[in-house]
């Protein structure tokens, strides 16, 4: 009995995890990872387990055929050089931070995730001009509400680079997936339309984690039943938030969130200054 | 309209194989699971488990690789530069891994 209850726990919180992070289209990582501290998991692995399930879910959203479209692979891989190098870098060097630090570097991913939130509530998507020529970065695809066929170009190349590259190495330091960082990015800065930046991160973000997973596994830093129960319980969770998602609200779903994150934000600052 | 149909031409053709790796790393997880419960730590579990961890890390580089030859196919040259540029950069967590354990 004392060997399930832990992993029926990481499971729940996997699946909590996994259900909150489809329904915002940014991956469960960084709702899992708070989870697993507070189940009383350490940050190093915590973020191993963390790593295993954006590996999960970003398997089975690829191997789904539903969106096979809107994915540009073209700038999906090209974002992928400076994300698996972040990763390689962050898991390289994770070893060297102390723990006051990782909470650090938690609470502003999170505190910052909470400010892009509140300053998008009513950001629908780039306007988009139909005569725009994609370019080699860019892309076009059917929208089915619209019936027509959505064309866009990739604007500011380094700033989607950059910002690969800093998603690689929070996922190689803390295990969450860049694309919490990656999807508002891709859209607010570089043109992407939303639909084309969370399909095109949501099927390409494995790899990155393919930057730190593989060091992590090496150093034996993955607690192989907890990482089992955590895949389950996320795969698990995005099917619910999946198909809660266009029954919820977006506008509050994001409002909630944006407190939510704000509030996780607010706990791990108070856990770094108080780590002794 | 011809590249329209040409997309994903081969990776509709190999999909099977990335089905196979994600079915295949669902059941050797929860089969380690089942068996961890019904004896924790059993080599058997152990071996299930890892076996499921390492087809889970598989199954991207199992895309990138379809990718790259469907590329190779339809000679887009950047795209086969950049997807090689990414199998060199895994190469490297490879081997940086393979120094650890």
């Amino acid at each position: 009995m004392s060997i399930l209850i832990p992993l029926l726990e990481v499971m729940g919180a996997g699946a909590v995890a996994g259900c909150l992070g489809a329904l915002l289209g940014i991956g469960g990582g960084v709702f899992l990872l708070p989870f697993l501290n507070a189940l009383g998991h350490e940050m190093r692995a915590a973020a191993g387990i963390s790593l295993m399930t954006v590996l999960a879910t970003s398997s089975v959203v690829a191997a789904g055929s539903s969106n096979r479209d809107v994915i540009n692979l073209r700038l999906g891989i090209m974002l992928q050089i400076p994300a698996v190098a972040g990763g390689l870098i962050g898991a390289e060097s994770v070893e060297h931070f102390s723990d006051k630090a990782l909470y650090m570097i938690f609470a502003s991913v999170t505190g910052i995730i909470a400010l892009v939130m509140l300053t998008r509530l009513d950001r629908r998507n780039v306007i988009l001009d139909g005569s725009i020529v994609p370019g080699p970065l860019g892309g076009s695809y059917f929208e089915q509400e619209s019936g027509r066929r959505i064309v866009y170009q990739l604007r500011r190349l380094p700033a989607a680079l950059g910002i690969s590259f800093s998603g690689g190495i929070l996922s190689g330091l803390l295990g969450i997936g860049g694309g919490i960082l990656q999807v508002p990015a891709l859209n607010a800065w570089c043109g992407i339309p939303m639909r084309a930046a969370a399909a095109t991160t949501a099927a390409m973000i494995g790899v990155a984690a393919l930057g730190s997973a593989p060091i992590y596994f090496a150093r034996g830093r993955i607690d192989a039943p907890l990482a089992a129960a955590a895949v389950v319980g996320v795969l698990i969770g995005s099917r619910a938030g999946m198909w809660m998602s266009p029954r919820a609200k977006a506008r509050w779903l994001k409002l909630l969130m944006a407190i939510v994150l704000a509030l996780v934000s607010a706990v791990y600052i108070y856990k770094s200054v108080t780590y002794a | 309209m011809r590249e329209a149909v040409d997309r994903g031409d081969l990776d509709m053709r190999l999909r099977w194989l990335t089905l196979t790796v994600v079915v295949s790393f669902g059941v050797a997880l929860l089969a380690g699971l089942v068996l961890h419960l019904a004896s924790p730590g059993s080599a058997l579990s152990v071996r299930f488990l890892q076996a499921g961890l390492v087809l889970l890390m598989t199954a991207p580089a199992v895309r990138i690789l379809i990718a790259v030859a469907e590329r190779i196919r339809r000679q887009d040259w950047p795209f086969v530069m950049m997807t090689l540029v990414v199998i060199f950069e895994l190469a490297i967590v490879l081997w940086r891994a393979a120094a650890k354990s």
